[in-house]
């Protein structure tokens, strides 16, 4: 009312709140892309790329497991206090979910970021469907707290290098997604 | 109460034996106050049965060291004298309070151990805290031209010490320590840890440690002056959206050089003359979020401060200056707040209503309608995880929430204010942009499409503070001109 509404940052939330860094290929995968959501207090939120094929091909999803052996569930991760305390620890290689698509393919989604796992989306056991409806939001599938020396952003894809990236890659039709570009360059 | 023959008795063991009157009166049980405060050779005069050569006046008696003796009372006075007139100190009565190195202690069970060997059956002595109270009391009132009393706010601290003290500690302990607490070799030790050794030691032993009766030096004494905390409570407006509640550190540095918090305490600091304060408050908001209305309440511990006197009256002249530093807080209803009312500012803060606007923004566009039928919901109940952006310093967990009520005022096709009255501890942002989906329901997925918050303000915290009957009686001090 006495301010200037037009003197505030207009940027959607993610983008003011997060950087984004990809890994591409992940777990081998051709085309199995991750966006890591970098917030300044070093929380990630970990999401599919929204090129993945996922995304870029609607595909419908019939399963999301985090179960990853009799004794590991990404699910069952109690967590106590301000240091999460009993946390599970994850490196960039750890498997955090399985997912199955109805038309047979299936896909490994892993941290990509060091630290604690603070928490695995249990909305994607009832709405698998969120993974490709929200990639870059809704849809995350796991957050994890990285390391206080963990120079996540320095190891991890740029936006920009990232698309290079998909650029050169051989085989996969590449669609620029529906969901919000982010412009600024972070 | 030792009968009349046993206090001749204690008169004549303790008669060469370097003891001073008053612990002379001491050992023989006497609790009267207004004889301590006697002077030496009145108290003499007093007690016919002591001859002047069973009572002396020692310097350095070995019960307590000096003490008790009337030129040392003087001596400890003129340190308690220098202390207060380097400080800045206002204070209408005292307290003094002494504290006794162990050497008191072991001496002290010496005699009573020696007393009851002789025969006395029943030494009940005197405290030396309580003699030293009616010997030096008087004194110090004297010197110091005020009153001595229980529940004064000004406390006079003397500490003990003796040269002697480490040295019969550890001869004293070693009797009892065990193999492995020798090989550590402590040199400090409990008040506990020395009398459950004095209870268990000999009075061979004792002697052995103490020495033989003589005339004890090496009395030294420490000068502390406290007065108890002084509460300072008001209200605060911020309105700068850069002005962080509480100084900013990131890995040691300061992100802004100021804070709510430094602007109030600063100030008061300066007029109470005290080194530290601790600030509170009903709630916290965010760097850019702005407080409106009557202010968020804060409470302000003042620790030993020194200028007591003016401040009651003067509350709203440190408002004044406080207001007049900085346009980027306000502070009103500044008042001193007694010890007892102080929590009201906590209590219940889960329950308390607080009031917010918010400026939110729909790229896709929103009309009265949307914003009609949202607000038609009334009151919702949210489940909020722990926002991501408060994560890395709070514990993941569901939080319930209440949003009372809703209210919005359309600005533009994309603009719109929305008022909203919650429960205290409802994380404004994140139900507006729904935080990823981790606060449900959010005006995101109740609007159905993105909503993003721009900017927040606080319009009311509604707890009660000052305290009604506080405020009343500090209105007929206030000028026409005070705040709101």
């Amino acid at each position: 009312m006495d301010e200037d509404i037009h003197s505030f940052s207009h940027e959607p939330y993610i983008e003011r709140y997060y950087q984004r860094r990809y890994s591409a290929d992940v777990g081998g995968q051709v085309g199995n892309d991750h966006c890591i959501l970098y917030h300044s207090n070093k929380v990630c939120v970990v999401t599919i790329s929204r090129l993945h094929p996922i995304v870029t091909e609607k595909k419908e999803i019939s399963k999301v497991d985090f179960k990853i052996t009799e004794k590991l569930n990404r699910t069952i991760n109690s967590i106590s206090g301000k240091k999460k305390k009993g946390a599970q620890k994850l490196n960039g290689k750890s498997p955090i979910c399985k997912v199955d698509c109805s038309d047979g393919t299936s896909y490994n989604l892993y941290a990509c970021v060091r630290g604690l796992l603070i928490e695995a989306n249990e909305r994607l056991l009832e709405t698998p469907q969120l993974l490709q409806q929200c990639p870059n939001a809704e849809g995350y599938f796991c957050i994890i707290m990285a390391k206080l020396n963990e120079d996540v952003l320095g190891t991890l894809m740029t936006e920009e290098a990232y698309l290079e990236f998909v650029k050169s890659r051989p085989s996969q039709p590449v669609q620029e997604g529906t969901n919000a570009t982010p412009t600024a360059e972070t | 109460m030792t009968n009349d023959s046993e206090e001749e008795r204690i008169s004549n063991l303790l008669a060469n034996k370097h003891i001073c009157t008053r612990c002379l009166l001491r050992f023989r049980g006497l609790r009267d106050a207004d004889v301590y405060c006697l002077k030496n050779d009145e108290i003499l005069l007093q007690f016919k049965s002591f001859s002047p050569k069973k009572a002396t006046t020692v310097r350095g008696c070995f019960s307590c060291f000096g003490i008790l003796d009337d030129s040392m009372a003087q001596e400890h006075a003129d340190a308690i004298m220098k202390a207060i007139d380097e400080s800045k100190f206002e204070f209408a009565d005292f307290l003094g309070q002494l504290s006794l190195c162990p050497s008191f202690a072991i001496h002290q069970k010496l005699i009573e151990l020696f007393l009851a060997a002789e025969g006395i059956a029943d030494v009940r002595t005197t405290p030396m805290k309580q003699a030293w109270k009616w010997t030096c009391g008087p004194i110090l009132e004297e010197r110091l031209g005020k009153l001595y009393s229980m529940d004064s706010r000004f406390n006079v601290h003397i500490q003990t010490q003796t040269d002697s003290a480490n040295e019969l500690c550890v001869r004293l302990m070693s009797l009892f320590e065990t193999a492995k607490a020798k090989r550590i070799r402590r040199t400090t030790f409990t008040q506990a840890e020395v009398n459950g050794a004095l209870s268990r030691v000999s009075l061979e032993k004792l002697i052995e440690i103490c020495g033989p009766w003589r005339p004890l030096v090496g009395l030294d004494i420490v000068v502390t002056l406290l007065h108890e905390p002084i509460f300072i409570g008001g209200r605060y407006n911020k309105l700068s959206r850069t002005l962080p509640q509480s100084p900013w550190l990131v890995d040691g540095e300061r992100r802004r050089d100021s804070s709510v918090e430094e602007l109030i305490s600063v100030p008061i600091r300066e007029w109470l003359h005290c080194t530290a304060t601790t600030f509170s408050s009903s709630g916290r908001e965010d760097v850019d979020v702005r407080t409106l209305g009557r202010g968020r309440p804060f409470l302000i511990e003042c620790l030993n401060p020194q200028l007591v006197n003016s401040i009651a009256a003067n509350t709203h002249r440190i408002e004044e200056t406080i207001n007049s530093r900085t346009s980027e807080i306000r502070v009103s209803y500044l008042t001193v707040i007694p010890k007892d009312k102080t929590d009201t500012i906590k209590i219940g803060e889960e329950d308390k209503t607080k009031t917010y606007r918010a400026l939110c923004y729909c790229p896709a566009g929103i009309d009265d309608g949307e914003l009609a039928r949202l607000c038609a919901i009334g009151t919702l109940d949210l489940i909020q995880k722990t926002p991501v952006r408060v994560l890395h310093r709070r514990p993941l967990l569901d939080r319930r929430r209440t949003i009372f009520s809703m209210n919005y005022q359309l600005v533009d096709e994309r603009h719109f204010y929305m008022e909203l009255k919650t429960q205290a501890g409802t994380y404004i942002k994140e139900f507006v942009h729904g935080d990823l989906g981790r606060t449900t329901p959010n005006v995101t997925d109740l609007l159905g499409k993105e909503t993003d918050i721009l900017s927040l303000d606080v319009l009311e915290v509604d707890v009660e503070w000052p305290p009604a009957c506080l405020l009343a009686a500090d209105k007929a001090v206030m000028t026409s001109d005070d705040s709101p």
